[in-house]
């Protein structure tokens, strides 16, 4: 037995105890405590205190206190970078995602300005899958090596069969089936072993804990959610433009019958056929989506190359109806339904594209049959020049550096919106962008008119028709604040914190323009949302000519001779 | 008012707005009629990107600390500094690996979500708030009767004496019969056993986490080693 504190040491020293540490629970406790570490960090007192830390280096130059403050909130984002992830545990999640042979979930489908869908999904091996819409009766059933999607309506007892012709071999049919797509992008985000895969930290849905990992494709963003303990995804969210998917309730490996992917139709049903061309998109299929997208929208040419171009043109084609103030007949919608499956292709030629072909395209606000300007150009594989394609469809080649010069143009450089792109280099840059908050940021890099006028709606809306009597973000965000809390009494949070984020977006737009010098000036202590012959805002769109908001937010665009005429009553706001 | 916290959301965003669009612009096209204060920011923001990683690199412990409550980066590797120490002193209060682990991990957890409020200046004051973390949580686990009838379970098929000794004569506990010694102490004479011999702190370290003076925790040791003696031997003379 030990005598003193020395003979006790020693005793201690010779056990024999098991304290080496796991490492896998060394790993994954790091990046448990480092999520709890972020969403802590994200509450307002972390920001005081980044600020205190790192603001004091920066506060010591001539920099002004905002521009800090910028860069000190920016560094914090950029933090979410530097966590140390873990790709492993990822590929254990998501294995058996790749290896089911069947799945079942149920998938919420958001599309911007159309009411949720709901459906029940079956997915089975090699590339089937049945949608059953809880909405309607309809049901949905693909099975790409039959070549057949088979749209059944037993309300109505109607059935269209898309048949598909020329198809492609088995991996590029792919596109056809969201699940096998999402496997793939996942497959592919995970060979390259770069930042395609990003941790996200913890959260809860439907009371459980789960992690996420967030996957970048271009023009894809795949999120996966998963249970930390059994392992198993629980959800999946897809982001494509303007659609979303959520998968919940997700079940690998599930006995199915076969019935449930019969492309049989019921005798009594009336069957309406179509033939989707499934064949490899070519160049050609680009030119003719251009051609047709001419035709039906007047001569202009896409805003963008991506899921938002067949949103771009329904909307545009719905108006168009509505204004000619007639309901769209069943048959013209069919058409219609056509005319974008036809213009598919081009997209499907664009997002067939390897990134080494260095696309852009500049056919936003370009009118068609513009010979002089290049709308589009790309390099084939394997060629040293590029081909180039001029707003009349005309096509030239040409080498890198002979590349036309246009000021005016925005490339695109990926599948995505402006927007996106713009995040896509932050992110080249370094910098992280939480996903929850990259729609706001990607709205942030598309202000324009629309959010100013939103934004002013909405206030004047929630204040009987007054308008924010300064539009600087903090006055005007202070006002909303004093119009008490009434305002929102029953109303979803969802939609409080979209109204207060327009709110917020039209000052934005409008701080935007008082940056860009472009002549602003903004009367809303004068005007009301009834004032329909008064200005409510202004700017120069270019020399002498301004672009008019007025009180009932209708927009005009005016000669500097016309605006001073309207202007001459009005006294210029003070500051 | 509406939800200050809403509000104070999209002022973040604001900044982070300007510093993108404006920064961008200016390092993209150069657009020199924005270089106005957010294009310094965008300078500084660069700047700053290429900065931290050097930073990282050069600063000692006392700046992680410091970094620590804001930066997942520099927690990360306070992390990867303490984690083994702790997951040790866990082992050594609480016998079993498993409870260790779930014990270690509810302890970073909680240094996770607090380091915010963490008010220390250097690593010896955030090594001591850790322990003291450890400390609590440790003694919260053992403190309920039916957990501390588990680690004595754990602890009891293999309680005896070690097999050198028991050939050589002199009686010596092995690490389960002296963990059941210790069980048996007051919770706070466990922890300063733990910490003086397992962890080989000195007395100063041992007062700052327990907070009791250093000349009081060298009293006490005293007197615990006497009773620990006690209980020992009077589990070997059971056994004989």
């Amino acid at each position: 037995m030990f005598k003193n504190e020395a003979d006790f040491q020693k005793l201690v020293s010779r056990l024999n105890i098991d304290d080496k540490a796991n490492p896998s629970h060394r790993e994954s406790l790091r990046r448990q405590m480092l999520s709890v570490f972020n969403e802590a960090g994200q509450r307002p007192a972390t920001r005081t205190i980044v600020f205190r830390t790192l603001g004091r280096t920066i506060m010591k130059s001539k920099i002004t206190k905002l521009a800090a403050a910028a860069v000190i909130i920016f560094a914090v984002l950029i933090s979410f970078n530097l966590l140390d992830v873990s790709t492993p545990a990822f590929a254990e999640i998501v294995k058996p995602l790749l290896t089911a042979r069947t799945a079942t979930f149920e998938m919420e489908m958001k599309v911007q300005g159309a009411p949720t869908q709901i459906f029940d999904c079956i997915y089975a091996e090699p590339i089937r899958m049945r949608q059953a819409s809880k909405e309607n009766d309809t049901v949905v059933i693909s099975d790409l090596q039959q070549g057949k999607i088979v749209t059944l309506m037993p309300a109505q007892k109607k059935a269209v069969v898309m048949e598909l012709e020329k198809r492609p071999d088995n991996q590029k049919q792919s596109q056809f089936n969201m699940f096998v797509e999402i496997r793939k992008h996942i497959q592919e985000a995970q060979e390259k072993k770069d930042e395609s895969i990003r941790f996200l930290g913890e959260k809860k849905i439907n009371g459980l804990n789960v992690i996420g990992y967030h996957v970048r494709e271009a023009g894809f963003d795949i999120t996966v959610w998963a249970d930390p303990q059994t392992r198993l995804p629980v959800r999946i969210e897809q982001v494509m433009g303007p659609i979303s998917f959520i998968m919940d309730d997700i079940v690998f490996d599930v006995e199915l019958d076969e019935s449930l992917f019969s492309l049989e139709i019921p005798a009594e049903y009336t069957v309406q056929t179509m033939q989707v061309d499934a064949s490899e998109a070519t160049e050609k299929d680009l030119t003719e989506m251009f051609q047709t997208w001419a035709d039906y929208m007047d001569n202009s040419l896409p805003s963008t190359l991506d899921m938002n171009a067949p949103m771009e043109f329904m909307k545009y084609q719905v108006k168009k109806a509505m204004k000619e103030g007639r309901e769209p007949s069943e048959e013209s919608v069919l058409e219609l339904q056509k005319v974008i499956l036809r213009m598919g292709r081009g997209l499907m030629f664009i997002q067939n594209l390897p990134k080494e072909s260095d696309w852009h395209y500049f056919g936003k606000g370009v009118k068609f049959g513009d010979a002089n300007t290049p709308i589009f150009w790309y390099r084939p594989k394997g060629s040293e020049t590029y081909r180039i394609i001029y707003g009349d469809l005309s096509i030239r080649e040409m080498p890198a550096d002979q590349l036309p010069k246009n000021s005016e143009a925005k490339p695109v450089s990926e599948n995505t919106s402006d927007g996106q792109a713009l995040i896509d280099k932050a992110n080249a840059m370094g910098a992280t962008i939480p996903a929850e908050k990259r729609d706001v940021v990607e709205r942030m890099f598309s202000l324009n008119e629309k959010d100013l006028i939103a934004g002013l709606r909405v206030f004047s809306e929630l204040s009987d028709g007054r308008y924010p009597s300064k539009l600087d973000t903090k006055s005007t965000l202070k006002e909303t604040n004093g119009l008490g809390v009434d305002i929102f009494r029953d109303v979803p949070k969802e939609v409080k914190e979209q109204k207060l984020k327009d709110i917020f977006f039209a000052c934005a737009y409008y701080d935007k323009l008082v940056r860009e010098k472009k002549d602003v000036i903004y009367y809303g202590e004068k005007v009301t949302a009834k004032d329909s012959n008064k200005v409510l805002i202004r700017w120069s769109i270019r020399e002498d000519k301004y672009r008019i908001v007025f009180g009932n937010l209708t927009t005009k665009d005016l000669a500097a001779e016309d605006l001073s005429k309207l202007e001459k009553n009005y006294k210029l706001p003070s500051g | 008012m509406i939800t200050s916290f809403s509000v104070k959301n999209l002022f973040q965003i604001e900044d982070l707005h300007w510093l993108y669009c404006y920064g961008k612009r200016v390092l993209d096209d150069n657009f020199s009629d924005f270089c106005n204060i957010f294009a310094y920011g965008a300078i500084m923001f660069v700047m700053m990107v290429g900065a931290m990683a050097e930073i990282a690199r050069q600063t000692d412990k006392n700046e992680l600390v410091f970094k620590a409550r804001s930066d997942a980066d520099a927690l990360g590797r306070l992390y990867d500094l303490f984690y083994d120490r702790i997951f040790r002193f866990c082992v050594h209060r609480l016998f079993s690996r498993d409870i260790a682990e779930d014990v270690t991990s509810s302890i970073f957890l909680a240094v996770a979500g607090n380091i915010k409020n963490f008010k220390g200046q250097n690593e010896a004051d955030f090594q001591s708030w850790l322990y003291a973390v450890a400390v609590n949580h440790t003694n919260a686990y053992i403190r309920k009767t039916s957990r501390r009838k588990k680690l004595l379970a754990e602890a009891a098929p293999s309680v005896g004496v070690s097999e050198a000794d028991s050939a050589g004569g002199s009686a010596e506990p092995d690490w389960p019969m002296l963990y059941k010694a210790v069980l048996k102490l007051k919770p706070k004479h466990q922890t300063i056993i733990t910490l003086r011999f397992f962890e080989n702190m000195d007395f100063d370290e041992i007062g700052r986490i327990t907070r009791v003076k250093p000349a009081t925790v060298r009293v006490m040791l005293h007197r615990i080693l006497k009773q620990l003696r006690n209980h020992l031997q009077n589990t070997l003379d059971g056994e004989k």
